[in-house]
Parts: structure tokens; sequence; C-alpha cells
């Protein structure tokens, strides 16, 4: 480490001497010594300003202003296919927890793959970044090579997600309005069968249940007789569905913020502020006593740049917010579970006394549970504020420069609560030993919080001499993070108010030479706290080259107006595991109490070592490699294309190489492998004809990963082995259809020859498994890779936009494939029928059933096992009978939108006014929701929203 | 003003070089221990008390060895009612190195490091006693002096658990990888077996080297609270079980009557401590000396391992018809027809005039138990035509306490004698008979005839002698008393195992009793066949390693035969 340093001040302090040497030979080239100056027409790279002709980077970027146009609360939300080579994966739709969780390159590790955000040049949490506001910001790009990566060190492995906000720009004040209003609905939401077709298909369940009581005979028991099927289907009968009772059609979105931005060269501002409100789906009112789903969040960002003493320039960025969020309290996805699995016919919503029902086996009323029980409410209030200095040291040597710069980042979160509860009614009846109770404010409390404190120095140097080009920076970065509560972090050893301290020393130099031969080499050296002394600094260093082909002489064309070649290797690292912190203490634990003493008993307890501490325990590493270009064609078509292959190693594993001889617990050893590799590829097409100009664009982007090295337990036979096949595959049985009658003997056993399952008695119309190692059981030695992980690896966009005479008209496709869908695990509520009294879904409507005397007979066209009001458990193993597709395509957004002419602006006196309508999410085409009504993104709990709304946005 | 420039310079510089050199030793050391290290371990005395129990922890419930219930059910003494129970993998024989229901392989290990773990950090425990401590005045010279009494125990237990471990996996596995010392991570793991002689010779001499270094008898001691912890006793049965497991026709493919005549001896050691300091006696009662806290107190145990209050035995094992019960193990027809008539069999009821030991461990027909009278014919309280009533037409009455109500949620304490005086000197009787005959005392105290008959003629038992007077026919009598009296204890399977009758007892069909009232209200019994048993003699002599041992292995450890 002192070593590196020394080396480093001694370049740092020779180099301009060198300099100078180097352009007293080239004086006679009539360029001079001039200064870079990069700040006027480059944003701010990570390290370096590098124009995007010269960049050798794999990087993608997209504007705050194309993020806006998808009207969004959670900015994840809003990043569906804007930029290749990132995944965005979205889970839920409900209000103030609809963060989409986002990987770029695909998964690299199956330990923990989360990225790394930094936002202002300084690193933040991903709760922080969700709310920002898109109008804050002015540009996202994702950095995914190792040239870009490895600076990082041990925060860059994951990839990096680079956010810059607005900043003021030199001219006279101007401000900007955007407003926007709309309407949201579920996109999918999957509803269960109605009372009578419940009560028809649990007839035949409970028949196919009392097959082997009846001497192995389908006999006709049904438990709802014909009148009351009559009922149901008449109306007279308890009918309820409780999606419909509990969701409203539309919920509200409103978002209205206004930008000033002006200055001059001694000062230039931004000011931002934004309001967000996000209704939810809950049929609800809010009242002191209830609550609908809500975020509210008001944003404010001040920017400011200084430049005074002819050689500072300053920069105080301050972005706070303040989140409100109310909910129901009541668990949010235990209520969805409650809509799914209470049947319609259990009780009406109110009994006839006009209490809320319940019952002791269905207690919780899906409507009662929303108004009769409280509400809760949190406030977080959050802050990152960054300010920097930097010193232009042109006196020293023309080029150079020095940058301290400085960041606190907080959050705290408050809750209150109000509760109640409610009796449960049951024909007139309690049911229950709830008592009706009013509503009683519990009190605000604090939840959780963090504080982060970053502080960097930066030296840095650009000069220009002749046609060799040098950018060169190196930082250093302090870190401390301090959180509260200790499931925040995965793994052990991650107690409350554990300080997280790490440093970084990212360094870049970039080369070029005639504006055509590019180098970069950048290298990471990080140290970071998990580790034992020792091993917690490690070095990540990359190089990267470029060729700007079309510079060259011979390929001076008028096809090819721009072609640059580019590749780069590396290293980066990844110092977060989900098994814990300090790996390498050994730490001890009770094992159990054994007994003594004759006249009462005396407990004595033991104490053995916990899983053995790994004192070598280090951060993961990747060896990136990366080869791309970027090309432009016709002056229209541009395209960029990169390949990669991202090598993992060091992956912090359980080890279970050891045998049992050694009796303690296995230790975590940094011995997992995994190679992930893909391509991405984009091209975006502008044109005009006449008056009419338009883009279209494609892109798509490829990742696949593969399991080297896992530790994985020895399984019985190869196929079982889930290394060699990519992080997430599902494993389980696979199926061969259904037994039939003639497969069992007449006393209800298989008849010779067919194996035997191991789960449990079956009977014709379970679900038949194959045997794979042909042993004659069907048990757990026979699970296999029953389908592709459940992570996409092709994701795919297009876009479109016109503008005519200041009509506009865009729309964004995205879509993904390559990932499947397991509906016991997806969907479990929507897919097994009746077991532990839950309701049926129009999937099972058409089950194995045989009952001649009442005209059934589905042998032969049968899609689900046969029905049954016992918890199964043949049937509802992992297999591939239950293994869907998750391809889809979606639209985005659409967007049709009028630009006012300037003439007539001018008149009132505003720059600009642009008046739109979008849809956001409006179509889907997918297997999935083609044939269970499942969203392939949220497959159950809230819904994914698509909304559609009505926006302006007024410059003046 | 160049020289101003060139000390900025040096100074930003050097700002520079201690922002990035200075702070780095402390800045990242943020460890804060909410565990146990071995560091706030090492400050406090107690701690050898904390890694001295830990081998105990490992020892196994008895009780629950399989469904949750005893071990009975492998051999042929039980079928287990339940339909989906593990242990019938045992019985249908589709038991392999994938799928052991016994499989403790891994937790024997973890037992024998906890032991050696402990052994290797008490070394110094005097001076570790001490630390902390007041050692001097009165009471705390007391209280010091007791520790370090107690803590030499400990480390002599140690010593003996750790045997008794390997004697467990040798009794199941045969030889196994030997390990002495606790491996650390980069010691190789990957050891290959010893053989079964290195692994029992282990075994008596551990015993034989810290018999001396244990509690003679706790009972009897100032510290009768830790009444559960190995005793002098303990070791020498432990010793003399190992030895006469080690000269059983299994192991002892030679006969070599050496063998014999070593596990005599020891077991002589033992009958002679017990008759001395150890006060073995037997019990005079054998119904209620598996009971409660009977098991603790009796003179006949040797060593029982301990349980707080429970209901489960009872919840698995009370007949279906008792609320709550699950009939679970249900002892074999096989079993009941072993027990001798005691006089004239009277043919109105073929449970009278038995071996008052069928009463007192098995619920037969038209007894009373959970307070009723059971009447399995049909129509009775326990009609066996009802769901899940016992297959066999009994039910286990042995370590049950009657009358508990399972509903209410009343639960008395189970206790389990791993070694008692009883079953000593049944070993005693089979290893003088084959290594002497049954007549001679080879100058012990004891006779092999004498010490069988002891067991026979316990009071409320009092079964004749045996009188037959050659070497086999005594040998038969062994086992047939070792089958009765120390039925359901987890004796049966092992002794049929190393005694090589396994191939032929185990492939029996398991048999029951049917029932039935004539008009008369008088019962009438038939047999039948309940299940059909498999027994590959070929391989499942021992068990298979499991196949994960086996596969990480890579051929150092060799799987047993047949496997």
């Amino acid at each position: 480490m002192k070593k590196s340093i020394k080396l480093i001040i001694w370049a740092l302090v020779t180099l301009p001497l060198g300099a100078q040497v180097l352009s007293a030979q080239q004086k006679n080239t009539s360029t001079g010594v001039a200064l870079v100056d990069s700040l006027k027409h480059k944003e701010e790279g990570p390290l370096l300003n590098i124009p995007d002709v010269e960049n050798v980077k794999a990087q993608g970027r997209v504007d705050g202003s194309t993020l806006y146009k998808t009207p969004a609360a959670n900015i994840t939300n809003t990043l569906f296919g804007q930029l290749p080579g990132l995944t965005v994966l979205q889970r839920s739709g409900e209000p103030g927890y609809d963060g989409a969780s986002l990987y770029i390159r695909g998964l690299g590790t199956y330990d923990n793959s989360s990225l790394a955000i930094y936002v202002d040049g300084f690193q933040t949490t991903s709760s922080y970044f969700q709310y920002i506001s898109p109008a804050e910001i002015e540009s996202i790009s994702i950095l995914k090579d190792a040239a870009a990566l490895a600076s990082f060190g041990m925060k860059g492995a994951n990839g990096v997600i680079w956010v810059v906000t607005k900043r003021g720009q030199i001219g006279k004040p101007k401000v900007e309005v955007n407003i926007v209003s709309g309407l949201q609905q579920a996109m999918n939401i999957d509803k269960p069968l109605g009372a009578y077709d419940y009560a028809r298909l649990y007839n035949e369940a409970i028949s196919n249940d009392n097959y082997s009581l009846n001497g192995y005979q389908f006999v006709w028991t049904p438990k709802y007789n014909n009148q009351q099927l009559q009922s149901y289907q008449n109306g007279t009968g308890t009918n309820i569905n409780w999606f419909d009772q509990v969701l409203r059609k539309n919920a509200p979105y409103k978002d209205a913020n206004i930008n000033f931005n002006g200055g001059n060269v001694t000062a230039r501002y931004t000011v931002i502020l934004d309001y967000m409100n996000q209704g939810g789906l809950y049929d609800v009112s809010n009242t002191a006593s209830t609550s609908n789903a809500q975020i509210q969040r008001f944003n404010i960002r001040t920017n400011l740049d200084l430049n005074f003493f002819k050689i500072f320039e300053a920069n105080i960025d301050i972005g706070g917010r303040i989140e409100d969020r109310r909910y129901p309290n009541y668990n949010g996805p235990q209520l969805w579970q409650d809509l799914a699995t209470y049947p319609s016919n259990i009780y009406p919503v109110r009994d006839s006394t006009g209490h809320w029902s319940g019952t002791s086996l269905y207690p919780n009323n899906p409507v009662a549970s929303l108004h009769g029980l409280g509400w809760l409410g949190t406030h977080d209030r959050t802050l990152q504020a960054n300010f920097g200095l930097k010193e232009k040291l042109d006196f020293i040597t023309p080029g150079l420069y020095l940058k301290e710069a400085a960041s606190f980042n907080t959050w705290t979160r408050n809750a209150l609560s109000f509760s109640s509860t409610y009796a449960r009614y049951y024909e007139g009846m309690q049911s229950t030993t709830d008592q009706q109770t009013t509503i009683v404010a519990n009190g605000s409390s604090p939840v959780d919080q963090y504080d982060w404190k970053q502080s960097t120095i930066k030296a840095g140097y650009d000069r220009n001499f002749g046609e060799n080009n040098i950018s060169a920076a190196i930082e250093y970065l302090a870190s401390s993070y301090i959180t509260d509560y200790s499931t925040n972090n995965p793994g052990l050893n991650t107690g409350n108010n554990i300080f997280y301290h790490y440093e970084n020393l990212g360094s870049e130099l970039h080369y070029s030479y005639r504006a055509r031969y590019l180098l970069d080499l950048s290298a990471g050296y990080s140290g970071s706290d998990n580790y034992a002394p020792g091993n917690r600094w490690k070095a990540y260093p990359a190089i990267g080259a470029g060729w700007i082909v079309s510079e060259e002489s011979f390929l001076k064309s008028s096809i090819v107006s721009f072609l640059k070649l580019r590749g780069s290797v590396g290293l980066s690292g990844n110092d977060q595991t989900n098994n814990g912190r300090y790996l390498y203490q050994q730490y001890f634990t009770q094992n159990g109490t054994y007994y003594t003493g004759d006249n009462g008993l005396t407990s004595n307890t033991g104490v053995v070592q916990s899983y053995i501490a790994n004192p070598s325990i280090t951060a993961e590493k990747s060896l990136k490699y990366d080869a791309g270009f970027d090309m432009t064609l016709f002056k229209k078509l541009s395209v960029t294309g990169d390949v990669f292959l991202d090598k993992r190693s060091g992956i912090v594993t359980n080890s279970n190489d050891l045998l049992a001889t050694f009796g303690g617990s296995q230790p975590y050893l940094n011995i997992g492998r995994v190679t992930n590799k893909g391509f991405e590829v984009s091209g975006q097409y502008a044109d005009n004809a006449g008056k009419l100009n338009y883009t279209i664009g494609a892109s798509a982007s490829f990742a696949k990963n593969i399991i080297n090295y896992q530790s994985e337990i020895p399984t019985v036979n190869a196929f079982s082995k889930t290394t060699g096949l990519p992080i997430g595959t599902p494993m389980g049985l696979v199926s061969l259809g259904f037994y039939n009658t003639t497969d069992f003997n007449s006393n209800g056993t298989l008849k010779a020859g067919e194996p035997v399952p191991a789960f449990g008695a079956v009977q014709p119309g379970d679900i038949k498994y194959k045997d794979l190692d042909g042993n004659g059981k069907i048990d757990q030695n026979d699970i296999t890779p029953i389908g592709k992980s459940p992570f996409p690896t092709l994701t795919y966009t297009f876009n479109g936009a016109l503008n005519y005479n200041g009509f506009d008209v865009s729309v964004l496709f995205q879509g993904a494939s390559g990932n499947s869908v397991n509906l016991l695990s997806a969907a479990y509520y929507q897919t097994v029928a009746f077991a532990n009294n839950i309701n049926v879904y129009p999937m099972a409507e058409n089950a194995w059933a045989y009952y001649p005397s009442q005209g059934i007979d589905t042998r032969a066209t049968a899609t689900y096992p046969r029905l049954s009001t016992q918890a199964n458990s043949n049937n509802y193993q992992a297999s591939t009978f239950w293994m869907r597709s998750g391809d889809y395509l979606r639209v985005r957004n659409a967007e049709f939108g009028y630009t006012f002419s300037p003439a007539i602006l001018k008149k009132i006196n505003t720059e600009s006014l642009r008046i739109y309508v979008s849809a956001i999410n409006p179509l889907m085409w997918s297997y999935l929701s083609k044939h269970y009504h499942i969203d392939p993104e949220t497959t159950s709990g809230y819904p994914a929203l698509k909304s559609y709304n009505l926006g302006f946005s007024l410059k003046f | 003003m160049k020289r101003t420039k060139t000390y900025t310079t040096l100074f930003f510089a050097g700002l520079l070089a201690a922002g990035a050199t200075g702070c780095k030793k402390t800045f990242l050391d943020t460890k804060i221990d909410t565990s146990p290290t071995a560091q706030t371990l090492n400050s406090n005395y107690s701690t050898l008390y904390s890694y001295g129990n830990a081998p105990y922890v490992y020892l196994r419930n008895e009780f629950t060895l399989i469904d949750n219930n005893l071990f009975a059910p492998v051999s042929d003494e039980a079928k287990q009612t339940a339909l989906s129970s593990t242990v019938m993998l045992f019985n249908n024989g589709s038991w392999n190195a994938s799928n052991n229901p016994d499989n403790y392989y891994a937790n024997y290990y973890s037992g024998i490091r906890a032991a050696n773990f402990f052994l290797e950090n008490s070394g110094n425990y005097k001076s570790f006693l001490a630390l902390n401590r007041d050692t001097i005045s009165v009471t705390g010279k007391i209280s010091y002096n007791n520790d370090v009494l107690n803590i030499a125990w400990y480390r002599g237990e140690a010593h003996i658990l750790r045997a008794w471990y390997y004697f467990e996996l040798a009794k199941r596995y045969g030889g196994v990888p030997l390990v002495t010392k606790t491996l650390s991570i980069s010691d190789n793991t990957n050891i290959p077996k010893a053989s079964y002689n290195d692994i029992i010779n282990f075994v008596t001499s551990e015993v034989d080297n810290f018999k001396d270094s244990l509690q003679v008898n706790w009972q009897t001691s100032s510290f009768t609270n830790n009444d559960g912890r190995l005793s002098k006793g303990a070791a020498l049965a432990l010793k003399a079980r190992a030895l006469l497991f080690a000269a059983s026709p299994l192991h002892n493919t030679a006969g070599d009557v050496k063998l014999w005549q070593n596990a005599a001896s020891a077991l002589n050691d033992l009958i002679v401590f017990g008759e001395g300091a150890g006060q073995f006696a037997l019990d005079g009662d054998y119904r209620n000396y598996f009971l409660l806290n009977n098991t603790l107190t009796s003179a006949e145990t040797i060593w029982a391992i301990r349980y707080p209050a429970s209901n489960l035995l009872e919840e698995e094992n009370y007949p279906i018809t008792t609320l709550g019960g699950a009939s679970g193990i249900t002892p074999s027809q096989n079993l009941v027809d072993d027990y001798e008539y005691a006089s004239t069999p009277d043919p109105t009821n073929p449970y009278a005039n038995r071996d008052p030991r069928l009463a007192y461990s098995i619920v037969t027909n038209n007894s009373t138990w959970n307070g009723r009278v059971i009447n399995e014919a049909p129509g009775g309280t326990d009609d066996m035509t009802k769901s899940n009533t016992s297959r066999t037409g009994y039910y286990l009455k042995k370590f049950l306490n009657d009358n508990i109500n399972i509903i209410q949620g009343q639960a008395d304490v189970h206790n389990f004698p791993i070694f008692r005086y009883g079953e000593v000197l049944l070993e005693y009787a089979e290893a003088m008979n084959e290594a002497y005959g049954p007549d001679n005392a080879n100058g012990y105290g004891l006779s092999a005839r004498q010490s069988l008959n002891m067991v026979r003629s316990r009071p409320g038992v009092q079964m004749p002698a045996v009188t037959v007077s050659d070497q086999t026919s005594f040998r038969a009598a062994v086992k047939h008393e070792r089958r009765i009296e120390l039925a359901f204890e987890d004796y049966r399977y092992w002794d049929l195992l190393r005694w090589k009758d396994a191939a032929t007892v185990l492939n029996q069909p398991i048999k029951g009793v049917t029932v039935s009232e004539n008009t008369s209200g008088q019962f009438t019994y038939g047999t039948t066949v309940v299940e059909n048993r498999v027994f590959d003699h070929s391989k499942m002599y021992y068990y298979p390693f499991p196949l994960t041992e086996i596969s990480k292995s890579k051929g150092i450890l060799i799987q047993n035969i047949g496997w």
C-alpha cells in the first residue's frame, strides 16, 4: 500500500515535468500546449471526463427526460428497456413497495448480486435511489465492463448505476413546470371461480378423496346437493367475489414538479421541487380509522455550482425528500393471500345482524381487514448533501487539478399506527373470541435509520500534447455507514449499529493518440472491513483499448461515418455477501442441554464452536472480458454491440467439502465460481422525410450464466446436480401425465412394474412421475432440472417515435424471454385447489375426473390432476407439470403529445408548452396471462399497474 | 511565487499521502462481537463446564430414534402402525446408503469432536479454574476444590463418552475412521476407516486408562445433582459390552474363545464393582422400574438418560381409541409367543399363567389399560377393524405411564436406562457360557447359570430356574432370556445382528392375533400374518456409510460390502 502511494506521488510530480519536456519537443506542431476543457461538453464520468467519442468502456446512458415519459412512482419502473444490459424485474405494484430489482448483465454470482448505485459521485442505497424524481435527473448511466468498473474496486463486480442530477446552466433564469395526472389500474388480476363452480368442483374433489374408502372405486359422494348448487347459480346463495369487494378499479396518480435553472459564469443553480401522490387499489378511503394504500413524496433538490478566485470551483448538491406511506393495518401479502384463498360461499361480507362476518376457519374477512383493523403509516425523511471543492492548479502545471468532496446521506423512518379489532359473526352468533374495539392510536415510534458519510480527495491531470491527449485521475474514498435494525442486511454478525467502513483508491489513465488510438488503464485498490487485517486490501486493475477505425484513411467512406472498435479486460471485486460479515472470527454457540439429577432435573448446557472461522476470507473476484463496437452508418443509423465474459471466483460459499469426521459446522470459504457470458446490441435510426422526423430503434441483451463450483453436497445421481446449470434452475421430477385406472390393481395398489412413488398413496388421476434412475421408486433421487431459471436470459426492446409539426408519437415495446415460471412457487394459491380449505381457480376446471354416473369423464383431455380436498403430497411436488414459460412482450409506454408552436407561445411569454397523453403498460402478450390470467412478472400479490395519464410541460 | 507553487504542490501531495495511509489501521476495524468468542469464553472459568457438557448433548434420545418412537419395530419385536413410517424402509428392505432412517453418522462425529475439543482445551484446568475468583477464603476454597474435582471428572467422562460414540458407530458400521483430536479445516478429514478391532481396542483402552478418573457412585457422593453423568460403573459396563460384541459371531468369525474370556473377565470386574462401591442390585418391581423417577433412584440402574416431563411416548403409543393416542408401536405375536408359561396354560386365556413380564411389558386383549378393559373383538372398544388400531392385537406397555390424559396435556418424566444390572447379568451369563460353559465360574463369584437365574428370580417375576446342562441349549436359554427381559430396550436388533441370527429371524413374517368373542362372551384367538419382513444377509449386517460420504471421499472410505 505505502509503496503504491509513493509511486503515484512520484508520477504526479514527475509527469508534469515530463510533459513539459514533450511539449518542448513538439512545439513545431503548432498545436502547443492547451488545456483540455472538458467541463463544457461532457458530463462527469466517475473519474475522468472523456468525450463519448473517445470512450473505450461499455456503458449505456439514458436521459432523465426520457425517463420522465413513464409516469411511475418508483424510478426503477421507468427503466424498463431503456438501458441495454440492465434487466429490470418487477415483483409488486404496491404503492411504496413497488421497487423493481435491477441487474446489470444478468446474474454473475449466486451470492449477493446487488449492484452499486452512485448519485452525483457518491454511493447511495437503493431505497434512496428509488424515490428520486426523474425530474431531478440529468442522466442515468450503467457501467458494465472492467474498464469502467475496476476503479470502483470491491463495489464494481455487479455493475454500477451512475446517476447525475441536473446542473445549473449559464443563461437567463428558466422555469419548467411539469404536471401529470393519471389513473392506474391493475394489469392483471387472476380471480378464482365463483360459488357455483367451487361447489361443483368440490363435490368432485371429495368424491375423489373417498376413492380408497369406497373400495377403490369412483363413487359420487358430493358435499353440496343440487339444491345448493341451484342457489349459487340463481343468486340466492352466498356468492361473494372478494376481489370485487375489496378492490377499486382505478387508483389516482399525480406528479407535479417545478424546476428553476439559471446562472452565470460565477454561479449556476438549479432548484427542483416535486410532489407525487400515488393511491392504491383498495376500496377504502383515507379517514381517521381507515386507509387506502398510498404514498406521497415531497422532493427538493438544490444544485449549486460556484466559480471563484479563478481557480476554485465548488458544488453544493442537496437533495432531500419526505415520503409518507399509509396502509391498512393488515399485512399486505397476507391480504392478497386471503383474497386468493377465501372461497366465495363462506359467508356474506356482513351477516344478518350487520356485523362483520368471520369464522374460526376463515377469521379474516378481507373487507373487514381493510375497514375494521385500523391503519398504519410510515414517515421517511432522507437527505443526500454533497459538497465539492475543486482547485485548478494550472499555475503549478497546466492541467493539474485537485478536488475534495464530502457527502452526508441520512435516512430515518418513523411509524405510527392506529389499531382496532372487530368481532366476527356468523349467522347471527359470534364465532370467535375477538371483540369489537374502537380505534386506538399507538403513537409514533422510530423504526429504522441509516447514516452514511463519505469523503473523497482526487487529483487529476488533463493535458494535450499535440496529438497526445492524457487524462488521469486518482481518487481516495473513505466511507462510513451505520444502520439500525439487524434485518437490513442478510447474513451472520450483522447486529444493530455496526459500522460498515470502506476505503478505496481508484485511479484511471486515459491516453489517446491522434484522436484515433485509445488506451485506458484503470485500477481500484479497496479495503473492506469485512475481512481480517491482512486480507482487507485487494487491487483490481484493468486495461481497455480502442481504435476509431473511421478516422483511418482506408476507411473514409460515406457509409460508415463512425466506427470504433474497443475491448477491455480487468478485475473488479464484490465485498457484499449474503452469508454475513466477519467470517474470520471464531464464535461459539450453545449446542443443547443434558439433564442430570434425581429429584428435580438440572439442565447442563453445552457450548461448541459454531461454523469454523476462515481467517483468509476475502472479497469475491470478477474477471471481465469485453469486446465491442460503436458504429454510425449514413450518419443516421447508430449501432452499438458488446460481447462479454465474466468469470466470477472466490464466491463466499458454505463449504460442503469436508467429510463427517470433521464433526463441526463447515466454514465459509471463497470457493464458488460462476461464468456469465452474453452480448448486447442496440441500434437507433433517426431520419426525416420532409417535416416528418422519425426514429426507430431496437436493442437486445442476452446473458447466460453457469455455476462452475458451489461445493454442492454430492447427489445420488449425476442428473440431480445443480452445478453446471444456470443459477436458479428449478429442480424437480419429470411428469409423464396422469395415472389411469388401468395402472392399478383392484385393491388399489399399483400394478407390478409400475414404479412406486415415495410421496404417498396414489390413485387414478394423480400425476405420474418418471423413475429416472430406474430403481422402481420415485423419490427425491429422481429430481433433475425441470425448466429454465426464473431469471430471463434475453431482454429486448423496440422503440419508435414520430414527430410532425408539433405532434409527436412514441412507443416502447419491451419483452423478456428465457425464463420459466413454476406455478407452485410463483402462484401457489392460484394453482393448488381446495387443499387446506382454500379456493379453486379456473386452471382446475379441466381436472382429471371419472364419474360416468354424473356424465363426467375427462380422462383423455385433463390438464390438471384429480381434485382433492386434502393436502396431496404427490401432485404438488415441483415437476415439469407445473413449469410454464415466463416469456412476455409488453407495450411499456405509448405517448402522444403536441408541442405548441413558438409563435403562439411568445404571446404568453412561454418558451415551450407541450401537452400529452400516455399509456403505461397498456398491452401485454404472454403465455401465462393468456392461459391463466397470471402476470408473468408479478405472479401473485399486489399486481403490477398500468396507467393512463394526461400531462403537460411548460417552460418559460 | 514559484516557491509558493512548489510548496503548495508538496502540501497537497502530502495531504494525499496522509489521507491515504494514515487512518488505515484503525478505520477498518469495525467488528463488535455479539456472540461469545474464544476470548470472552477464556475469561470465565465456567466455560470449562460448558465445554464439558457439550459432548453429552449428542447422546441419542432412545425414545425418539425412529418415527419419533422406540427402535423396536426395526426388529421382530413390534410393528409400527402408521402407514407412512420411515421404519418401513427397514422392514421391507428398501433402505440404502442414500436413504437410511437411522443416519446419525455425522452427529456421532460431532459428539466426538466436542469431546476432543474439551480435552484439548481443559489441560490446564486447575489454573484456569482459579482465574478471577476467590480461592483463599473458606467458602471460596471449597467452591474451587469442588470445581477442580468436577472438571477432573468431566475430563474422564469425555474420554468415556468419546469411547461410547465410537462403540455406537462400530455397532452399526463396523470399522469407522478413528479421530482422536479436534480437526481443523486444514487437516485431512478424508480418513480411511480403522478396523473393527481397532475401534474396540480403543474403547477398552480408554476405559482402562480413565475409569479411575470418574466418579464412583453419584448417588452416594456429595454431588447427587450430577447423577446422569458417566460413572466408573458406566465405564466398566461400556468396556464389557464392547468386548461382548467383539466376541460375538458377527465380528469373531474365527470363533476365538479367548475373546469370550476377555468379555467374561470385564463383566466380572463390573459385577465385583457392583457388589462393592457400585451397589448394584436388581430392582424388585419390573413394571414400575421403567416409569417415572424409579429408573433414576433404583439400584439396578448403572447409567440412565433423563428427559423432562413429556407425554410424547404415550401420545405415540396409546391405542388410537384412547383420546390422543396413535397406536404407534404394537408388539408382535412373535414376541408374545416367546414368553414362557409359568404354570399350566389356560385354554380360555392364552395370556394367563405366563411369565409376568408379558403383562408388565405388553397390553393384551382383555387386560385393563387407560382406564378400561381392552376389548378387541368385533364390536368392542378396540375393535381391530377400526382404522389405525393395532394390527398385531397388542399395544406397548413398557415405559408408558398409564392413565395419562393427553388431551389435557398431562405429562410425566421418562428416563431410559442405557446400562442396567439385569442386562449386565445376562451379558455375564452369555460370556461365561461361551468361555467356560454353563456351570464353570472360573474362580469368579458367579457362574453363567447363577447369573441367569438371578435375573429370572427377580421379585415379581420369579420364573423357574434354567436347568439345561449343555452349552448349546444354555446359549439358547440366554438368548431367550435377553429377548424377554430386554424387550423394547433397543437390544433385540443388535443381538440378532451380532449372533448372526438375523438372516433367519428377521425374514420371518410378523404375526398378530385375531380376537373374536363367542356367544358366551368368551374370547377366542387366532393367528394372522401381519406383514412380511425382508433382511438381506449379504449386506444388512452393517449399515452403509452415507452416500454423500462415499462420494466426497473418492475411494478412501470404502463402503461396506454389498451396498
